[in-house]
């Protein structure tokens, strides 16, 4: 089976690749595959939360994300020990939560709908690229490329093939889907929480380089909260405690027991500037670059990842030359490599300095400055994406 | 005339001619280098027409003179690209046709009225390969209106401090001019705070300022700073490059338009020092003059305002043509380069022999400064 430009993974980075592709370099659109290790709707570990960025770049790609079943989010608390600053968008909701088996297959859907073809239950065994082009070896035979697209996330086989030995940041993540309250007997208490979602910073003095979330999402159109604990390992070298711990507390302190619902753990691999991002003929997309390492955050980067890989794609096909050398530098450059850039620098300087006198400072004390600074730096990316 | 001068004009153009052949990433600093030079010639006329003429005549004249110099070869070349938009559709030149859309006469008002600087920065703004290099004349022009009235308004003994309050505000500018943008605080920015900071004219106001000051001051051990500076500023560049993109390249950090670490805002001040520093070493210390003030630099020099304004169509147009004749020639390759090269020669001194110098004979017979 031949095929110009192979996508590896039909999540939010290889869909939006081949969605930008399609606008980019039209005349390639039938000539894209996209490979799906599961069938759609299929789950996937993620909190599901989408800030505006991912909505402007949806939207100049003609799609329309509140078709998807969604929580609005009109607040965003982020705290130390239960005080700190609000985030709010005028006018808006300052994020909407999806899950992630809807929202992957809606993309799917739509990028079917321009006329790509994904195939589902695909599993990809390795990536072999030469000078001509490159194999893949599935499960359902051989596939043969011009070039392949590695959107399959954090550890996905496509880097594995070709970057086996390259070191790499990963945080941790465990995850954990609930009701809206602890037992069905207590009322009241989660009164103002619906619209509402937290970031708690209280672990980082205990060395957990992250925090601790509580978003309010949906299954099945009932209510729910997702809680989860995120660690970037960036303390990874001093003692702390198992992350289990600290997400235990902190439902805890809301009634709920951790031990009766379902933890999920999985890795994120987050941004660095000197993260590998192609070798010749492959081109990574997604996690399996890097997310934002601040807060883990990889639809949105991913979606962004779209455009600039697209970008890449279609010039190479111009020039018939498919070494990807200035795919790093273009990402870096992009507007959406210089928000990672800042949020690499951010979180290093907000989850190592972990006195609790500093977490204060910049969660209470410093509040209209951080959101200042997150407007500058770590939001709006999206609007210049280009 | 100082020795040199022009030869540094010349060595500008040539670098802008490169960047625009793709064969010189950072090439665009020949503008930033125009700035500080034009800072550095016009207060130097700017004070000595003050000391000499009556005030009344200080404006009539440099005005009348810039009047004469400037807009005779600018409107000029705006009528051949108006004629242009009939003659492209005859010339079949595949490779320009999508130029002349509907916002192609709409950028020929904003270049006729000297604004292509703000019209860059907006939203509206759309690359156009006849006109976008005008941006940086409306800069000089802007900064043509503006100089002069300082320049009269302030007492000589404040001039340092105008000099360095400008040199501050530019920085400040730079800074304030990229945070509104990020910020994306109204609907016709720019979706591009690094592009906006490189055309807008308050960013360069301290490469004039750094010109300004030279012209009358003088700055300790010039060559010494010179050597510092040609080693410090591209380590500088290389370094924030490989922090902010894990990679370097040969454009030494100073990529167009200039991102990482803030690079917009404080990576100007830079450069304009550097090259305030390389202008004093030229214009104080004679250095490289045996090079700069050699007949050929002279002459590009003398004619380097036309260079520029012409190279840019014509890189465009050669770039067609060759398309046209199906020869696949790359925009960087060295046939293309010397055809424009010598194409924009040929035109310029062509512009410069008919059109430049009798204007220019007649800017000193009606508007003698006695200099």
């Amino acid at each position: 089976m031949e095929k110009d430009v192979l996508i590896l993974g039909g999540g939010p980075g290889g869909l939006s690749t081949a969605l930008h592709l399609q606008k980019i370099a039209p005349h390639l659109a039938n000539r894209i595959l996209i490979l799906e290790k599961e069938h759609y709707p299929r789950h996937k570990l993620c909190a599901g939360g989408l800030v505006e960025d991912a909505e402007v770049i949806l939207e100049k790609l003609g799609l329309d994300v509140s078709e998807v079943p969604h929580v609005d989010v009109e607040q965003i608390h982020f705290d130390f020990e239960g005080n700190g600053i609000r985030f709010r968008v005028p006018g808006k909701q300052a994020m909407r939560v999806v899950r992630r088996n809807e929202f992957d297959a809606w993309l799917a859907e739509k990028t079917r709908e321009l006329g790509i073809e994904i195939r589902e239950g695909v599993t990809v065994k390795s990536v072999i690229p030469d000078n001509e082009g490159v194999t893949i070896e599935t499960n359902q035979g051989d596939f043969r490329a011009q070039m392949v697209v590695g959107a399959d996330g954090s550890n996905g086989i496509t880097r594995r093939c070709i970057l086996s030995n390259e070191p790499v940041s990963t945080a941790r993540v465990l995850e954990v889907i609930t009701p809206t309250q602890p037992s069905p007997k207590s009322n009241g208490f989660w009164g103002g929480r619906e619209g509402v979602a937290y970031f708690e910073f209280w672990p980082v003095p205990d060395n957990i380089a992250g925090y601790v979330w509580d978003f309010p999402t949906q299954l099945n159109g009932e209510p729910m909260r997702c809680w989860g604990i995120y660690d970037t390992n960036v303390l990874a070298d001093h003692s702390r405690p198992a992350l289990k711990e600290p997400l235990a507390q902190e439902m805890n302190q809301h009634g709920f027991e951790l031990d009766n619902y379902e933890i999920k753990g999985y890795p994120i691999r987050w941004y660095t500037p000197w993260n590998t991002a192609s070798v010749p003929r492959v081109l990574l997309v997604g996690d399996s670059v890097g997310a934002d390492p601040l807060f883990g955050e990889g639809i949105s980067i991913a979606l962004g990842y779209g455009l600039v890989a697209a970008r890449e794609i279609s010039e190479s096909f111009r020039r018939n030359e498919f070494s990807f050398n200035g795919y790093r530098r273009r990402l870096a450059r992009s507007a959406l490599g210089q928000a990672l850039f800042a949020r690499w620098v951010i979180t290093h300087i907000v989850y190592t300095m972990k006195w609790k006198w500093f977490q204060i400072f910049i969660w209470r004390i410093c509040k209209s400055l951080v959101l200042f600074g997150a407007r500058v730096f770590v939001l709006n990316w999206g609007k210049r994406l280009r | 005339m100082i020795a040199g001068l022009d030869g540094l004009r010349a060595v500008a153009f040539l670098i802008v001619f490169f960047f625009h052949t793709r064969n010189l990433p950072f090439g665009w600093l020949g503008v930033q280098l125009f700035f500080v030079l034009s800072g550095f010639l016009i207060t130097d006329i700017l004070l000595r027409m003050k000391e000499r003429l009556p005030r009344r005549e200080f404006f009539i004249k440099f005005y009348g003179r810039r009047f004469l110099r400037i807009f005779p070869l600018y409107y000029f070349y705006l009528s051949l690209v108006v004629l242009l938009i009939f003659l492209l559709p005859l010339l079949k030149l595949n490779a320009l046709n999508a130029e002349l859309g509907k916002g192609f006469l709409n950028q020929i008002w904003v270049a006729m009225f000297y604004v292509y600087d703000f019209f860059h920065a907006s939203v509206f703004f759309e690359r156009s390969r006849f006109l976008v290099h005008l941006w940086s004349l409306s800069v000089e022009e802007q900064f043509y209106i503006l100089w002069p009235l300082l320049i009269f308004l302030t007492p000589r003994e404040r001039f340092k401090q105008l000099c360095f309050t400008a040199i501050g505000l530019g920085f400040v500018f730079r800074l304030g001019i990229t945070l509104v943008y990020r910020m994306h605080l109204f609907p016709f920015l720019l979706n591009d705070p690094q592009q906006a900071v490189n055309v807008l004219p308050i960013s360069h106001i301290d490469a004039f300022a750094f010109g300004a000051y030279i012209s009358r001051f003088e700055i300790p051990r010039p060559r010494l700073q010179l050597l510092a500076l040609i080693i410090i500023t591209p380590a500088i560049g290389l370094l924030t490059d490989y922090v902010s993109k894990g990679s370097i390249s040969s454009s030494l950090g100073y990529d167009l338009p200039m991102t990482g670490l803030y690079k917009e805002v404080w990576g100007y001040s830079l450069l304009n020092y550097l090259f305030a520093v390389l202008i004093y070493c030229v214009a104080r210390t004679n250095f490289l003059t045996t090079v700069l003030d050699s007949a050929p630099f002279r002459y590009l020099g003398k004619i380097s305002y036309g260079l520029y304004v012409y190279h840019y169509g014509v890189i465009a147009m050669c770039f067609a043509l060759f398309r046209k004749y199906d020869l696949n020639y790359s925009l960087r390759s060295p046939q293309l380069f010397f055809t424009a090269m010598g194409l924009t020669l040929l035109i310029a001194t062509l512009s410069f022999t008919l059109l430049e110098k009798p204007l220019i004979d007649l800017k000193d017979k009606f508007f003698r400064t006695g200099s």
